[in-house]
């Protein structure tokens, strides 16, 4: 599986569209279980990328 | 040789010196620039005055002064109060002296007096000059142009180790409450002084190499007297601040004063303390950002399944008010013919079948009359 890994404020931006989807009524039933999937994949991922320091740290060279 | 009259030397220099002080009984307000200046461990401060013609780099004049130890304890907290720096090397001053000679050691003046805001004035130019500089070179907001970070996680330091206002930062950006992490990494310079610029370049240049591996640049200074920031001033320290590849912070200041530093970096908060706030806030205020999301979606789910629900409750409410047995019930009729409901007189012709339905059961029927209304 591919799995696109979207910088931070991307997945904000995504996050915040899918909460948008969701408060909108017109958006049908079907498909609110899988933005609720994805929302809290997105959070996880946000949450991951303020806490996490990644090893993207200097080589002492 | 014929004979020539002659004196001893003392006897001239004694002459100069009754003249000198004969012509030169007054005090006078002199403008001069510090090319040295040396404090006594006796508290008497001495110092070389100089003057240059406009626009020239020559010396066109030279002379020593003196500020005897008692005005001196008065004028130094003074001037340093006003000017916000400690009389020092290069700087312009307004001095009120008196002139005095003495057949050992010359010529001096002796100070008695200085007026800060002459200099305060005069550094206000200098500062002035620097910063349109920078504008006429394009300079001035280039680094606050720069992207900002969302995540600011990789920090070069530039500061001094032993500085207070280091261990501050240090202190605060990695105790913080919310448990975030940083990576820091410090770069040595001297903060203060006439060779801070040149350290700080340094250091800067250090990160420069190193750019991928950070996403911003800090220099912070901090505790300490105030005096001897006139180093954030430098031209050739705000141009490599405003040409800085990622966006630069500096904390160097006090709470009344702010320099050309400040201004062309990317964002200039007032102390160390506040620069490791400033940074732990953006995580927090991400943070929120998050937990407001989640909120939001908890709740528009809440209220998406309470509409739903809403919905197939009126619907049963309006399948059971709309069901015509209801109305049987009441004591009205339905009339059928063929299995439809009539709802109109034109559509029966005498001789139909019809059905009428009612509480209870449903009578078949004939139509024998039919009277329009």
């Amino acid at each position: 599986m591919k799995k696109n890994k979207l910088n931070y404020k991307e997945s904000l931006d995504e996050l915040q569209k899918i909460v948008e989807k969701i408060e909108n009524p017109e958006t049908d039933l079907q498909d609110i279980s899988k933005y609720v999937k994805r929302a809290s994949e997105l959070v996880k991922q946000c949450q991951e990328q303020l806490r996490a320091i990644e090893r993207e740290i200097p080589d002492i060279t | 040789m014929g004979k020539v009259e002659k004196i001893r030397l003392a006897d001239l220099q004694e002459q100069v010196r009754q003249s000198i002080e004969q012509r030169f009984n007054g005090k006078y307000w002199i403008t001069a620039e510090i090319s040295e200046i040396k404090n006594h461990y006796s508290g008497h401060c001495y110092l070389d005055l100089i003057d240059k013609n406009p626009g020239e780099d020559a010396i066109s004049a030279k002379a020593q002064a003196i500020i005897w130890a008692n005005n001196y304890r008065m004028l130094k907290p003074f001037f340093e109060t006003t000017t916000g720096s400690p009389l020092s090397k290069g700087m312009h001053v307004l001095v009120y002296v008196q002139v005095q000679f003495s057949s050992l050691y010359g010529l001096s003046l002796v100070i008695t007096d200085i007026d800060p805001a002459f200099t305060v004035g005069e550094q206000e130019l200098l500062r002035q000059e620097t910063i349109n500089r920078l504008k006429n070179e394009g300079m001035f907001e280039m680094n606050s142009t720069l992207d900002f970070p969302d995540l600011p996680k990789r920090l070069a330091v530039i500061s001094s180790e032993q500085a207070a206002g280091y261990r501050d930062f240090m202190k605060q950006l990695h105790e913080n409450e919310f448990g975030f992490k940083f990576y820091t990494e410090l770069f040595s310079a001297p903060m203060q002084g006439i060779t801070a610029p040149e350290g700080i370049i340094e250091a800067m240049d250090e990160v420069a190499d190193r750019i991928d591996d950070f996403d911003l640049l800090l220099i912070l200074r901090g505790g300490g007297a105030a005096h001897d920031l006139a180093c954030f001033d430098d031209y050739t320290l705000a141009a490599n601040i405003a040409q800085f590849p990622i966006p630069v912070v500096v904390g160097v200041g006090h709470d009344h004063d702010y320099h050309i530093a400040d201004m062309v970096a990317h964002t200039s908060v007032k102390t160390p303390t506040a620069l490791a706030d400033f940074i732990i806030d953006l995580f927090a205020a991400e943070e929120q950002q998050i937990l407001y999301l989640t909120r939001r979606l908890s709740m528009a789910l809440q209220n998406r399944i309470m509409n739903e629900q809403n919905k197939i409750q009126l619907l049963e409410q309006r399948i059971i008010s709309g069901n015509p047995l209801k109305l049987l019930e009441k004591g009205y009729a339905l009339i059928q013919k063929e299995g439809r409901r009539i709802k109109n007189i034109n559509e029966i012709r005498v001789d139909d079948k019809i059905g009428i339905l009612l509480k209870g059961g449903q009578i078949e029927c004939v139509v024998k009359v039919i009277s329009d209304k």
